[in-house]
């Protein structure tokens, strides 16, 4: 057994128990660290692999202080091919009223969203999203931007209901709704793909297909982003001032 | 982008969890029959102890990959992402040196030609080197949005975590007496440095950024009204906070033993000797 150097040993007795030239066929051990030797390919291999994890392990510190970050330049949204105007629909708010979105969000930064309270991931995300976002922002920008949720399943979503779910976010987002057909008519506007709706199961429960994205229009009434699914916080928080202010990609 | 579905409280175990399992457990038990019968032994008691520690590991293994910790670390919280972090490499890794035995470690090592690649990984600069590499890279942005999307993914987060358990933890106790580094200072700085020091950087960040930096986690379904920036912050306190009892308790436990042999190395040098004349000197058994 090696003699350790320090008193304590730093390894308690006993450890060792098999001599090494004595097992079922383990060889005895090299000695460690001979200098003698020269380096193998294999531990220059691991320098060199160390030497890069190193390297990379710092590299993505530095990542990691730029998360979020990004070109201040640069957009977080999509930009769209086409400019789109806010659509011009009259859709019944959470209070049963008739509410006219050009005219009840002129002036404003407006994000219009299609989804449905029982949407299991794609809505959650988006609103948790821009409302953690928005809560970030200066006051001004926050009274400068109107979140409207548009949902495309009036079957289950009574306005209680979008009230209700659209409060867990944010007591200032919109919630709209309306009858089939003026729904249909709504997406049609503002150029997303119509809702479409699977077959409900023995529970009554059934998931609907709705476009996912999140159309920015300007307080002049344009749309020139969108935003998809995966919008983080800190994209909205880069876009969100801007957008509020007038700018344009 | 990757949709997580809502998140249920369903018992889900992970099949590949106990496969692998099943593959240390069935590695273990052969090695241990095959050794018995070459020497024509029986189990001793500092044998059992091995065992012991050996299925103490085997239970972290699963409560760190199965489910729920592991889908819960998978997807949803980052939270429960660094709590097998910390299970990895303050439970699983250390139990699973302590619970092999120098033998076994030596026919592993030879068996797949490793001997030489262990004890240069394992040297105390090396390792801290590959450890918080490893670390800061695991828990990247783009390393966990990349690789937490997939089982495969996670698969590899996981076992490099246990990887870096198992080299970091072998300069304190591996099976092998070569590879303990025989210094307790020098073991007790490469605890404090190496693994419990730079932790806190990645951990800062988590604690202090004003946005949530790993969109796998921020946009995952919500458990339990935490937001992704609580979870977040959560998760950075659980890596500082975390290691600090079994790093910590390690080094109080050596530093305890180290002075307390220290202490009755000079006392025994300073008791005279039955005859009346110069001290006698005592040495450790061993020796």
């Amino acid at each position: 057994m090696a003699v350790s150097r320090d008193p304590a040993g730093g390894d308690p007795a006993g450890r060792c128990r098999y001599p090494r030239t004595v097992s079922d066929e383990v060889p005895v051990d090299e000695p460690a660290g001979d200098a003698s030797q020269p380096r193998s390919i294999s531990t220059t291999l691991v320098a060199i692999v160390v030497a890069a994890v190193l390297v990379l392990g710092v590299g993505v510190g530095v990542g990691l202080t730029r998360a979020g970050g990004g070109d201040d330049n640069e957009w977080a949204g999509v930009e769209l091919a086409d400019v789109r105007d806010k659509p011009a629909i009259v859709l019944s708010d959470t209070d049963g009223e008739p509410y006219d979105l050009v005219r009840e969000t002129e002036g404003k930064l407006t994000i219009l969203f299609f989804g449905y309270t029982s949407c299991p991931d794609v809505c959650p995300a988006n609103l948790i999203t821009i409302d953690k976002a928005l809560a970030t922002m200066a006051a001004e920008v926050r009274a400068a931007t109107k979140v409207v949720f548009v949902s495309v399943d009036p079957q289950r979503d009574t306005p209680e209901v979008i009230r209700s779910y659209l409060d867990s976010y944010d007591r200032e987002f919109v919630g709209l709704t309306g009858t089939p057909a003026e729904l249909r008519r709504a997406q049609d506007l503002a150029a997303v793909p119509e809702a479409a709706y699977d077959e409900p199961d023995e529970d009554g429960f059934y998931l609907v297909g709705h476009s996912s994205e999140m159309i920015a229009y300007g307080p002049d009434g344009r749309a020139m982003l969108t935003y998809p699914f995966g919008t983080r916080q800190s994209d909205w928080a880069r876009d969100l001032p801007r957008l509020a202010r007038g700018e344009t990609p | 982008m990757r949709i997580t579905t809502d998140w249920s409280w369903d018992w889900r175990p992970y099949f590949g969890v106990w496969v692998l399992v099943a593959l240390f457990v069935g590695f273990y038990a052969l090695s241990w029959r095959r050794h018995l019968r070459v020497t024509a032994r029986v189990m001793q008691p500092d044998d059992w102890r091995h065992v012991r520690r050996y299925g103490a590991a085997m239970v972290a293994l699963i409560v760190a990959s199965d489910w729920p910790l592991g889908a819960l670390g998978a997807a949803y919280l980052l939270s429960a992402h660094m709590t097998q972090f910390l299970i990895y490499i303050l439970a699983f890794a250390p139990l699973l040196l302590l619970g092999t035995p120098e033998w076994m470690a030596r026919r592993l090592l030879h068996r797949f030609r490793l001997d030489r690649l262990y004890r240069f990984v394992t040297k105390p600069i090396v390792a801290a080197l590959l450890f918080n590499g490893l670390l800061v890279t695991t828990h990247a942005p783009v390393t966990v949005d990349l690789l937490r999307g997939t089982q495969m993914g996670s698969f590899v987060i996981d076992m490099t975590w246990l990887t870096m358990g198992l080299i970091a933890w072998s300069p304190i106790i591996s099976p092998l007496p070569e590879v303990v580094h025989p210094s307790v200072p020098i073991k007790l700085a490469y605890l404090f440095l190496a693994v419990s020091g730079i932790s806190v950087i990645p951990a800062g960040f988590m604690v202090f950024s004003e946005y949530p930096l790993y969109s796998a986690y921020e946009l995952a379904p919500r458990i339990i009204g935490l937001s992704a920036l609580d979870d977040q912050q959560l998760a950075g306190a659980v890596m500082k906070i975390g290691m600090v009892p079994v790093i910590w308790g390690t080094m109080a436990v050596m530093w305890g033993r180290w002075f307390r042999a220290a202490h009755e190395a000079e006392q025994s040098y300073r008791r005279p000797s039955a005859s009346g004349t110069a001290p006698q000197r005592y040495t450790r058994s061993g020796s």
